[in-house]
């Protein structure tokens, strides 16, 4: 993932993944399963990284927002 | 004085002989209709237009004729008044009425029967009555399904399946209708549920299926049928909502609250589908929907579990 993350840095690509702790290693969006439901983690940072901005509506449905 | 003694006598006489040729006249109109019933039965089980035709006017002469008998003081007190009556209305019933919900000749012909019961007839005659009250409750139960299958008339199948069980418990009190109620309401519920399942904006439907349904388990916990149906309706349901969401026309705060509601109706299908797959574990139909509830549930452990077991047992599923 952190390969991924640093060969796309500055691109504009969003990086969506769906695996445990994969913001922590330079995902944007994660997405994860709570009792039955399809959630998503996002990062800020990272997604700044791949030199992306997101809206404020979108922030507020993730769960874990850094 | 001898004159008018004379005519007094003569006149008693008279209104005695009128009365008694009044009633054997009324005594022949009874004979008289039983055997213009006797000649109109056979004929109608010919199946031909003249000898059909012959029978109708028959057993309208002999409606006529059993009409003015249970009218009368002299025959009115007899059940075989009452019961020919019930047997020739019952022709006519077959004739003309046997598609209608309410009918006057049916309900003549019941309360004939009500009536022949109540003058305590022989044997004979209370077996005869039973065995066409029985025939009256079954064309109801038969409307009630016609009505249901081919009218979509949910409400008066159900008036007459009720009218079934009314007429049936006159012949047999002590009758239990268990195992037909749950005959009925599982074919009104499989029957909407159908309907439901191919159109799911029928809600009417749904709503239908659901009470007849509910109203299956509450009588057999464990009725298949009933629970697979309620299960993939739920599942339909759930889909219905996935299906509701559109890149245009979906508020992304929204999909949290759709999400929820799905995974609640998931779980309401995933209750009743297990029942099916409990009894039967190689059931195919309860573990395909299971295959589909747990992957909408995302639930990866029970949904490779149930893809493996869709693979042993051939079915095949479209991921």
């Amino acid at each position: 993932m952190g390969d991924v993350a640093s060969k796309n840095k500055g691109k504009g690509n969003l990086i969506i993944s769906e695996t445990v702790g994969a913001c922590k290693q330079g995902s944007s969006i994660n997405f994860v399963v709570i009792d039955n439901k399809l959630k998503f983690e996002y990062n800020k940072n990272n997604a700044i990284k791949c030199g992306l901005k997101t809206n404020d509506d979108f922030k507020a449905l993730a769960i874990n927002v850094d | 004085m001898i004159k008018l003694r004379y005519i007094v006598k003569t006149i008693v006489f008279s209104i005695v002989l009128l009365i008694t040729v009044n009633g054997f006249a009324q005594s022949d109109r009874l004979i008289r209709a039983q055997q213009l019933y006797n000649k109109a039965q056979p004929l109608f089980k010919i199946k031909n237009v003249a000898d059909e035709k012959n029978a109708i006017i028959f057993i309208n002469e002999a409606k006529s004729a059993i009409d003015s008998v249970v009218v009368n003081t002299e025959t009115k007190a007899d059940y075989a008044s009452w019961s020919t009556r019930a047997f020739i209305y019952f022709e006519i019933y077959k004739l003309n009425d046997k598609q209608k919900l309410n009918s006057s000749v049916r309900d003549t012909l019941i309360s004939s029967i009500l009536m022949s019961n109540k003058l305590k007839p022989d044997a004979d005659y209370e077996s005869n009555n039973k065995k066409l009250l029985i025939s009256v409750s079954i064309g109801y139960y038969n409307l009630s399904k016609k009505l249901l299958e081919d009218s979509l008339n949910e409400k008066r199948s159900a008036l007459a399946y009720n009218k079934y069980k009314q007429t049936f418990l006159i012949a047999e009190p002590k009758a239990n209708f268990l195992s037909k109620d749950i005959e009925y309401y599982t074919a009104v519920g499989s029957f909407y549920a159908n309907i439901y399942n191919k159109d799911n904006k029928n809600t009417q439907a749904l709503d239908i299926s659901k009470v007849a349904l509910l109203k299956v388990l509450e009588l057999q916990q464990d009725n298949q049928s009933a629970n697979m149906n309620m299960g993939i309706m739920y599942y339909n349901q759930a889909v219905k909502l996935i299906e509701s969401i559109g890149i245009d026309n979906t508020n992304i705060s929204q999909l949290d609250i759709i999400q929820e509601n799905m995974v609640k109706l998931a779980k309401q299908a995933e209750q009743f589908i297990l029942k099916v797959y409990k009894v039967d574990q190689k059931n195919p139909k309860s573990v395909e929907a299971l295959y589909y509830i747990y992957r909408m549930l995302n639930d990866d452990a029970k949904f490779n579990d149930f893809k493996n077991k869709c693979k042993e047992l051939g079915i095949k599923t479209d991921k």
